[in-house]
């Protein structure tokens, strides 16, 4: 191989790149955008995933035994944490400067009507929710504090035989008739769902490397319409230098999107509001994940840029094959939220196989060990779609 | 004092290209591109390759400069059989495509420079061959504006430049001068005598019959993938002009198409005048135009033209060898 064509070749691609705006807009800009603006938008719902409780604030203006009991029991479950809130002022306005999802106002005379059929208890408590709770969420709720109430009610009305409804040996226990949860997708090594960031930054940064497809296809198939190719093959140097000179400045250009993209997660998400990416892991893993997911990305892009005769082919079928690649492969809706059968599905996108890797290292922890099934399959595609690129562009060019 | 880009001397007894029973089949085609093609290019002269599209001409002109491998046959290029293995033959010699191979967002500095990169050439050998290149493609006032941006006449320019990088031997041409104007053309023309005149060997494709006609010292025409002529320019020319006289008037004159009607005259926007006469009647014809008050810029008896014989060949097929010998 000769290193001076080669240099040349790379050079030469880096100066077509520099000069196409719109194929630098669509690496870095696009992909950052849908990163920063995905990671922000769905910070609540991945937070809700992650197990993040929903505060309540209280006002417990009876202030008896019976509505403390009824306040300690809604702060035992797990899904809402109860925040004490002033008696003065509203509670609506308190929900609002503190955020939460509910508020619940305990008038006086909760105690007294607890156990009387004549004036009835749920009177005696308001339920308040936030305007951006969810009405699942607030049905949920509120089904919770009948059952509470109930519970309580039943206490105040048997005295002595409260054992038997809140809790102790033998008794009513909420701890222990919950059923076993198990998240399928989360379940390896224990680890917690990933929050907004973690999904969006790796999802999106997966979803820019393969746009490479774009600019790498229009490129090739202008030197094969303007005849560029074949003076090339004319010239005293060999076809596998010339391609590795071509896919050499996409690589480094796949590299680059990764570093800004996970800075953009640690510094850019944070700085607008959201979470701040956190890099776990072993770096060695996070770079063999990169590099094989460049070669899948490129090879990808260089299948389509032999098998299409036009730019606009080229950018259809590129454009397109990526948001499907990118649905199916859990870059726009995240696989723990997909059914299971979608959930295999998902398989079968060398996308997935490249997000999979970044959680294995962003989320779990691993190493160059836990990555090595994706960064396997990333290789093996990346390989055969170069293979048989390469035979077609032969064929085409002669 | 600039340097020759070729140092071939006209008299060289090797030829520039041999080319033996060379044939070609692309795949799933019904009929070969190629069968049996052999003619020999002599070095340091213009070779002009005719035929019309889809005849074989740029297979053979990609067999010739190694983009194609033959399939059989035989190509000697300098005395050196070409293979696969002989990459460094492609070092003696380049192609100008018809399309404009080369990037139209670089500049055209910046593609003389990344094409000279691929002939391996260093740093200071780049610099003087580009700088020849763009000297004799007058290039300078326009090397750092993107080439998109170029008229089509500085486009062939710059094709043609990137052409020269290697100072080729042998420089393949095909149709160098398609839809440029009369300028740019005739610029172009000059170039392709004074490579000649260096001792470059030039095979040149055209559908301009004239300029093959001023520029080529022998030509070939195919036909459905054979060869079916042959010949040096000027025997040519000689051989199948018979009783034509043709000439071009200093001014188009419409009146002589009824003055020279008996004599069957045709006519190109009424100035260039094709008629045929017994050499008996040719003082009559002359003396006649006289009268008339013709002035000629171009007058000649005994001369074909090449289109003509082009055209007249592809009509009537390729011409028995007793009728050419």
């Amino acid at each position: 191989m000769s290193l001076r064509a080669w240099r040349a070749s790379v050079h030469k691609e880096f100066l077509l790149l520099l000069h196409d705006w719109h194929a630098l807009l669509l690496l870095f800009v696009m992909p950052l955008a849908f990163l920063v603006i995905m990671s922000l938008a769905m910070q609540d719902e991945f937070a809700q995933r992650a197990g993040q409780k929903l505060t309540v604030a209280v006002i417990d203006h009876d202030d008896t035994p019976a509505s403390r009991a009824f306040v300690a029991a809604i702060a035992t479950s797990e899904t809402v944490a109860v925040r004490n809130a002033s008696g003065d002022g509203s509670v609506k306005q308190q929900m609002h400067d503190a955020g939460d999802a509910f508020g619940i106002e305990i008038k006086k005379g909760y105690e007294r009507a607890l156990p009387q059929a004549a004036a009835p208890v749920s009177e005696r408590i308001v339920l308040f929710v936030a305007p951006d709770t969810t009405r699942q969420t607030e049905l949920i709720f509120a089904g919770t504090l009948r059952e509470i109430l109930a519970r309580e009610r039943l206490t105040a009305i048997l005295g002595p035989l409260a054992v038997l409804s809140r809790g102790g040996a033998g008794g009513f226990d909420a701890a222990n008739s919950q059923p076993a949860i198990e998240y399928t997708y989360e379940a390896k090594n224990g680890a917690q769902a990933p929050s907004a960031v973690q999904q969006n930054v790796p999802a999106w940064l997966v979803f820019g490397t393969f746009f490479v497809v774009i600019p790498l296809s229009n490129t090739l198939i202008r030197e094969r319409q303007q005849g560029t190719l074949k003076r090339l093959r004319t010239m005293p140097v060999g076809q596998g230098t010339l391609l590795l000179g071509k896919l050499a400045p996409y690589f480094f250009v796949n590299i680059v999107q990764v570093v800004l993209m996970m800075a953009a997660g640690v510094w850019l998400v944070p700085a607008l509001g959201g979470e701040a990416l956190q890099l776990h892991g072993s770096m060695l893993a996070l770079a063999i994940v990169c590099a094989t997911l460049s070669v899948a990305a490129l090879g990808y892009a260089l299948l389509i840029s032999a098998i299409t005769r036009t730019t606009e082919q080229a950018s259809l079928l590129g454009g397109a094959g990526n948001l499907i690649l990118a649905a199916i492969g859990g870059i726009m809706v995240p696989k723990f939220v997909m059914p299971e059968a979608m959930q295999q599905m998902t398989n079968a996108s060398p996308m997935a196989w490249g997000l999979q890797g970044f959680l294995d290292v962003l989320l779990r922890g691993g190493g160059p060990g836990e990555v090595l099934p994706e960064a396997a399959a990333l290789l093996t595609f990346g390989v055969a779609t170069l293979a048989i690129a390469w035979a077609l562009l032969k064929r085409a060019v002669g | 004092m600039t340097q020759p880009l070729s140092t071939a001397s006209p008299a060289q007894a090797v030829p520039a290209i041999s080319a033996r029973a060379l044939g070609y089949r692309y795949a799933d085609a019904a009929a070969p591109a190629l069968e049996d093609v052999s003619f020999t290019v002599p070095a340091a002269e213009i070779f002009g390759l005719l035929g019309p599209n889809g005849a074989g001409k740029s297979t053979l002109l990609g067999l010739l400069s190694g983009s194609l491998d033959a399939q059989d046959g035989e190509i000697t290029i300098a005395g050196e059989k070409l293979t696969k293995r002989t990459r460094h033959i492609k070092s003696l010699s380049a192609v100008v495509p018809q399309e404009y191979a080369f990037y139209e967002s670089l500049t055209g500095r910046q593609n003389l420079d990344y094409f000279g990169s691929i002939f391996g050439l260093s740093r200071a050998e780049r610099a003087a061959r580009c700088e020849r290149a763009i000297e004799i493609c007058r290039l300078e006032q326009h090397l750092n504006r993107r080439a998109g941006q170029y008229s089509g006449g500085l486009k062939r320019r710059l094709n043609l430049a990137i052409g020269l990088l290697n100072a080729p031997k042998i420089l393949y041409l095909d149709e160098p001068t398609v839809g440029i104007d009369a300028e740019s053309r005739r610029f172009i023309m000059d170039a392709v005598l004074g490579l000649k005149a260096l001792g470059t060997t030039i095979v040149y494709t055209s559908h301009y019959m004239e300029e093959v006609e001023e520029l080529c010292d022998s030509v070939a025409v195919i036909d459905q993938g054979r060869l079916v002529l042959q010949e040096r320019m000027g025997n040519l020319l000689r051989r199948e002009g018979g009783q034509s006289l043709q000439f071009t008037l200093h001014e188009p004159d419409a009146s002589l198409a009824a003055l020279l009607a008996p004599f069957g005259a045709t006519h190109v926007d009424y100035r260039t005048w094709t008629v045929i006469v017994p050499s008996a009647r040719m003082p009559e014809v002359l003396s006649l135009l006289q009268r008339h008050g013709a002035t000629f810029d171009r007058l000649q008896y005994g001369v074909s033209r090449l289109e003509k014989i082009y055209l007249d060949l592809l009509l009537r097929g390729a011409p028995q060898p007793e009728a050419l010998a």
